[in-house]
């Protein structure tokens, strides 16, 4: 895809609104109006130190603001680094490039809404429940979380608004009862969804007699391919048969390394679901991020797809 | 329809009766309950209907070969082979590497404009007819333009490269004829004679043919470099026009899905993901054995034909949760069998990704849906499951 446009932004506040969670704001540095945006839409933030990290966060302001941008993020530790690095390392004064504001969760007009969330998938929540406010439709919010203490501006929203609002923690409710809250179809009512898969799931399940239209949900970007928790960092490849032994630098991938030096591997993908660049590997501990090998063949380790998974240990050597 | 003795009968296994060929899904359901690997006495050969054992042939290279022919069976009047995919390391690796800088994503990217305004053009006209025959005038198309714009082949025709394609698989089944082996000779002669000295001056086949690929290491000498070009250029054809009708069928059978994806173009990468699955062109590839070799725990002995089913594998509930459902949000689609896997995956694979979401992107905009507009009727070859004609009527978005 070619680089959209993005703006360079200075994160003006960094503030604590969960357990886990962190409120950004984002402006200009020279204050000026930001492009115009609508309640469900969200940015691609460039994380991380080389800018390669792209993760997408839902706006949780309010479009007739143009001053700033606010996003909620989550730190998640089975993420590959992107909320980490907002979390534990992006500070006030700090640039952050920004795409332009996308929005593929658009708030239809309508009479009533039905708004279901689930954990950071409040987000995109807060800036609708404004527009349909503003707009003298009727509407409800249930939000559910793991714990209280881990669901942002729930304490807000019910000093806000009321009973319109209904937060269920699953330690103290269990969870969402969907199929009570949408029972049956009601004419003339949209219904807005935004959380982890398995809440996605059961209300797509519980709209399945509701008309095509009535459902919208925004889901949550693919889980990343591999977790490896960790920084990436520099380490040694024997290929065995050409015998040669390179350097495999923290920004490259092995396969990178090895094509230009005309080591005869073959890939497709560049993202391990292939198998193409399948190598058996004779030494050392890889780090797997492909999703080929199964658990058992990722504990034996006799091979490695070379496009994305790295090394655990110093030193690999590769029958290549 | 359901008779168990009749599961032990031979005939009901055999992948080229006409009910399983009019109608496989159920056929590959009831296969893959009889084991890893079932042995057709009839036809000589071992189907591999599952996902995991279908992965697990197709990542060993090793015991299942490339070498001694991935169709069903090679005819004797084809002298020549074809130098990726029938061919095993090492000299596989050294052609595949000298293609592979071509068909990357990020050389693939640079057709992008071409191929998107390829797909605006096509629906152009498509949505000004209203009523026509989707084979002809979306699935034909689009794979005849981006292989024009990836090679700088220009055919006589879109029908007639089709044709080609069409033959070049089908020469190789069971019901494979003279005529099918005629046919592609024909397409050889008309690429020598006049596709070759009509190419632009830069492009890829002038890259494989006159240079030998990118670092030259296709070999000059014999056909290597024709085959080699003429090989990709047939397989990029029949394979995604037949993707792409059974894509317009799903969507006949599923508008909840077109629905949902024309509010959700975000999520047109992986629907064509699951259309990948859902409608994979091809039924079958096949490996051979030199020596006994292990499929899920069964013996096979040197010297077989293996089938890796990879229509039935993608249907696998093992692998795919309510496996005949269409589910354009399907996390784990992109682990569908289409292309194959491992060594020899599809080399095409990221051209056709962007031929079937450029289209997808031009359709969700301009239609609301597609309904049904005469019989449909599905093609006779064994090999590629796809449709003969699909008469459709689209119903036009506002503002389209």
């Amino acid at each position: 895809m070619p680089t959209p446009e993005t703006l360079d932004l200075v994160v003006t506040r960094k503030e604590p609104v969960a357990v886990d969670v962190v409120k950004l704001t984002l402006a200009r540095r020279d204050g000026g109006p930001l492009p115009t945006w609508e309640p469900g839409a969200h940015l691609d933030l460039h994380l991380g130190d080389d800018l390669a990290v792209v993760r997408q966060y839902s706006l949780c302001s309010q479009p007739a603001d143009r001053t700033c941008y606010e996003v909620a993020v989550l730190r998640e530790p089975e993420g590959r680094g992107g909320s980490a690095y907002v979390v534990d390392r992006l500070n006030v004064g700090d640039t952050v490039p920004v795409s332009l504001p996308r929005n593929h969760f658009a708030l239809e007009p309508s009479p009533r809404y039905v708004f279901v969330a689930g954990g950071i998938g409040i987000t995109p929540m807060l800036p609708m429940i404004e527009a349909a406010e503003a707009g003298g439709a009727e509407w409800t919010l249930l939000y559910g979380g793991r714990t209280r203490s881990s669901m942002a501006f729930a304490d807000d929203l019910v000093a806000r608004w009321g009973t319109k609002v209904t937060v269920q923690p699953a330690d103290e409710h269990g969870l969402l009862d969907l199929a009570a809250l949408l029972d049956a179809p009601s004419p003339g009512t949209v219904v807005y969804c935004c959380g982890p898969e398995p809440l996605l799931h059961a209300i797509e399940a519980a709209c399945w007699s509701w008309p095509a239209g009535s459902l919208h949900i925004e889901r949550f970007a693919p889980a990343p391919t591999s977790d490896s928790g960790v920084e990436d960092t520099e380490f040694e490849v024997e290929f065995a048969q050409s015998g040669v032994t390179l350097t495999v630098p923290a920004d490259r991938s092995i396969m990178a390394v090895a094509d230009e030096a005309d080591i005869p591997i073959v890939y497709s993908c560049e993202e391990g679901t292939c198998g193409s660049c399948e190598v058996a590997v004779l030494l050392g501990e890889p780090d797997h991020r492909d999703s080929v090998l199964s658990a058992q063949e990722r504990e034996a380790s006799a091979t490695m797809m070379i496009c994305v998974s790295r090394a655990r240990s110093a030193r690999l050597v590769l029958d290549v | 329809m359901a008779n168990l003795a009749s599961t032990t009968d031979h005939t009901d296994l055999d992948p080229y009766s006409a009910q399983a060929q009019a109608d496989p899904f159920p056929y590959y359901d009831s296969l893959r309950d009889l084991g890893p690997t079932v042995y057709v006495p009839g036809r000589d050969v071992w189907l591999v209907p599952g996902h995991a054992e279908a992965v697990q042939v197709l990542r060993n290279h090793t015991d299942f070969v490339s070498g001694d022919g991935v169709t069903f069976e090679v005819p004797t009047t084809r002298t020549e082979r074809y130098p990726l995919i029938e061919n095993d390391p090492p000299l596989h690796n050294v052609i595949r590497r000298s293609l592979q800088p071509s068909f990357t994503k990020t050389a693939i990217e640079a057709f992008r404009p071409g191929v998107e305004s390829a797909a605006t053009a096509i629906v152009d006209r498509a949505v000004s007819l209203r009523e026509f025959d989707a084979v002809q005038v979306l699935a034909q198309e689009m794979p005849d333009q981006a292989m024009t714009l990836l090679t700088g082949i220009t055919p006589p025709s879109a029908q007639t490269l089709a044709d080609w394609s069409d033959a070049t698989s089908r020469g190789e089944e069971p019901a494979g004829t003279e005529e099918h082996a005629a046919l592609v000779m024909e397409s050889i002669t008309w690429l020598v004679s006049e596709g070759l000295p009509n190419m632009p001056e830069h492009c890829l086949g002038r890259l494989i043919v006159e240079s030998g690929g990118n670092d030259g290491n296709i070999d000059g000498e014999g056909s290597h470099r024709l085959m080699s070009l003429a090989s990709l250029w047939l397989a990029g054809i029949d394979s995604t026009g037949a993707l792409l009708g059974n894509a317009i069928n799903a969507f006949i059978d599923h508008p909840d899905q077109w629905d949902l994806l024309r509010r959700r173009p975000d999520l047109i990468p992986n629907a064509a993901e699951e259309l990948l699955r859902y409608g994979a062109p091809f039924r079958a590839f096949f490996r051979r054995t030199r020596a006994a070799a292990d499929i899920g725990g069964v013996e096979v002995p040197p010297g077989a034909r293996v089938a890796v089913m990879l229509a039935a594998a993608n249907r696998d509930p093992r692998q795919f949760p309510d496996p005949h459902r269409l589910d354009v949000t399907r996390e784990n689609a992109k682990t569908h069998l289409a292309f194959g896997n491992a060594l020899h995956v599809c080399l095409g694979s990221p051209l056709a990704r962007m031929e079937v979401t450029s289209l997808l992107t031009e359709l969700t905009r301009r239609v609301e849906r597609f309904e049904r507009a005469g019989e449909a009727v599905r093609s006779p070859s064994q090999t590629v499951h796809k449709f003969e004609t699909l008469p459709v009527s689209v119903v036009l978005a506002e503002g389209a």
